[in-house]
């Protein structure tokens, strides 16, 4: 089974992101949208492991090429907010 | 069903059902394949150390390990010595292991000393350390393994089996048959081992059977192919509907034609989930009904009576007043004396349900108490409930599940809600806590005051 651990405050979104950034979060709350029947609305601001797993998946047929993030990268996409930020760091839309 | 013959804490059973077989066959594969040989050396080699620590036959452990090589070596060392092991989910947190212990009062407990692994991964290296808990009870029962059936505050379960009990199971998935992986054969297994599913539908059966079981490197859907792919012997998946929905998520999965079939335990998938899965890779898609208290239940392992299932042979099911009641001779409770969980031969499932007359097949209709299963893991959520209203700064709670775990809070004067998540993620794991939270200002109650647990009503609240 996997980890289901996640922080238990989500961190919030910053004040003033740019736009490319809201773009990209809608983007996310949609792919994990897709598991569960949900709307993006519906999506938490934490993100547990079945969830990641999920997106994972999603982003690699999304952007057509694998998703190799270390342990440490993994270990930190545990809300939207961070997903979104190690997704543009490792060249996965946003600003990056 | 008859529990056989009670072979308690004999400790030839580990050599004779689970160890035995040739030295150089290969029984597991974590990030390297394990023989035999190997695997007995090692639980020789942990018995020693769990003996040097001071336990002798009749002791009772707890062991606090994530999956790893290192459970299963201890696992089998503690039953190998013929004391009795409780498995605690190493998700658990802080609290609730303490909780765990002062209820269990094993004499040792097992926990990481050092760690490697993280997000997605499947299993874990794992240095252990052996802690001795002064005032710690041998077992008082026959049990040769312990688990709790939910968390552990509130009027959590400890369910008890014994070796005979184990047996018996891993004799009912051969009696099973087809559809169940045979000697040879693979399971790549996607459920925790330290729950019944993965721990016996994978482990121990896999070990009994001589199938070889596989844990991916990760929990993605990529690395649970490529384990698929690693080997030529015929291979069956073993998981939870969550990975039938990730594996039919894959558009274009690789051609895998040692994959047989896919195996889950739990709920239902959804038709069209089951559909997609079944296009994409072509194999029989099994559903199997079990619990802790007793392991597998009832199969559908070809989908062929989708939804209902088939009593496993040996297995005896009732409904009673629309409540499916299973026939057992002994209470797996221990120190719980409850008799709308177990009376008179029959445990009484909580599930709702029918049962066929002529076939014999039974549908599961769902819970009838307030316990949720989140990716295959039992939530209780009158526990988190109840831990919630228990908290300083909460006037009332109400916990309910629609698509996630929420909470409905009426904060006291002065209460911060993110004051509460945190107090609240000190006391329960992860996976049990409440993923919306609504703060407001009083909650819906029926005409005598209760609270009410309606979605509807309750989102009117907000």
């Amino acid at each position: 089974m996997t980890d289901l651990e996640r922080p238990a405050h989500p961190a919030t979104e910053p004040a003033a992101a740019p736009a490319a950034d809201h773009r990209h979060r809608d983007e996310v709350l949609a792919m994990l949208a897709t598991y569960g029947e949900r709307t993006p609305d519906e999506v938490p601001e934490t993100v547990d492991s079945l969830e990641l797993a999920w997106l994972i998946h999603q982003v690699e047929q999304h952007y057509g090429r694998p998703f190799d993030a270390d342990d440490d990268a993994l270990a930190r996409m545990t809300t939207v907010t961070a997903v979104v930020r190690v997704l543009a760091e490792l060249g996965f839309g946003g600003t990056g | 069903m008859a529990a056989g013959i009670d072979i308690p804490t004999d400790p030839e059973w580990v050599d004779e059902v689970l160890l035995a077989g040739p030295g150089g066959q290969v029984c597991l594969v974590l990030d390297a394949p394990v023989d035999r040989a190997s695997l007995r050396t090692l639980v020789a080699e942990r018995q020693q150390a769990l003996h040097d620590a001071g336990l002798r036959a009749g002791g009772s452990v707890a062991l606090c390990l994530p999956p790893s090589l290192t459970f299963i070596t201890n696992l089998l060392a503690v039953w190998r010595i013929g004391a009795r092991a409780a498995l605690l989910d190493h998700r658990l947190t802080a609290f609730e292991v303490e909780q765990a212990l002062e209820r269990l009062a094993p004499q040792f407990v097992v926990g990481v000393e050092k760690s490697s692994g993280g997000a997605l991964r499947a299993f874990y290296e794992v240095q252990e350390k052996i802690v001795v808990r002064p005032g710690g009870q041998p077992s008082e029962t026959s049990h040769a393994l312990v688990q709790l059936s939910s968390g552990s505050t509130g009027p959590s379960k400890s369910i008890g089996r014994t070796a005979s009990d184990l047996i018996a199971e891993i004799e009912r998935y051969k009696a099973i048959g087809e559809g169940v992986p045979q000697g040879g054969e693979r399971i790549v297994s996607l459920a925790s081992m330290v729950h019944v599913l993965g721990l016996v539908g994978g482990l121990l059966y896999g070990l009994r059977a001589g199938v070889q079981l596989v844990l991916p490197g990760r929990m993605t859907a990529d690395a649970i192919l490529e384990a698929v792919a690693a080997g030529p012997e015929p291979t069956t998946l073993l998981g939870v509907p969550f990975h039938i929905e990730l594996l039919a998520a894959v558009a274009a999965p690789p051609r895998l034609p040692q994959l047989t079939g896919m195996t889950t335990g739990g709920e239902l998938v959804r038709a069209q989930v089951h559909d997609a899965f079944a296009d994409r890779y072509g194999i029989r898609l099994g559903n199997m009904y079990g619990m802790t208290e007793l392991g597998v239940i009832a199969t559908d392992l070809f989908g062929a009576h989708r939804p209902a299932i088939l009593p496993a042979p040996g297995i005896e099911i009732r409904a009673d007043d629309g409540e499916l009641h299973i026939a057992m001779e002994n209470s797996p409770y221990v120190g719980l004396v409850d008799p709308t969980r177990w009376s008179d031969g029959w445990l009484h499932t909580k599930d709702a349900g029918s049962v066929e007359p002529d076939t014999g097949l039974v549908r599961v209709r769902g819970r009838r108490d307030s316990q949720v299963s989140i990716g295959g893991l039992k939530v209780d959520l009158s526990e988190v409930e109840h831990t919630l209203a228990g908290l300083p700064g909460v006037e009332a709670a109400v916990v309910v599940y629609g698509k996630a775990i929420e909470a409905y809070v009426v904060l006291a004067a002065g209460g911060q809600l993110d004051g509460v998540q945190a107090a609240l993620s000190e006391r329960v794991a992860a996976y049990k806590r409440p993923r919306a939270w609504h703060a407001v200002d009083q909650l819906p109650r029926t005409a005598t005051g209760k609270l009410v647990r309606d979605q509807s009503v309750l989102s009117g609240a907000r």
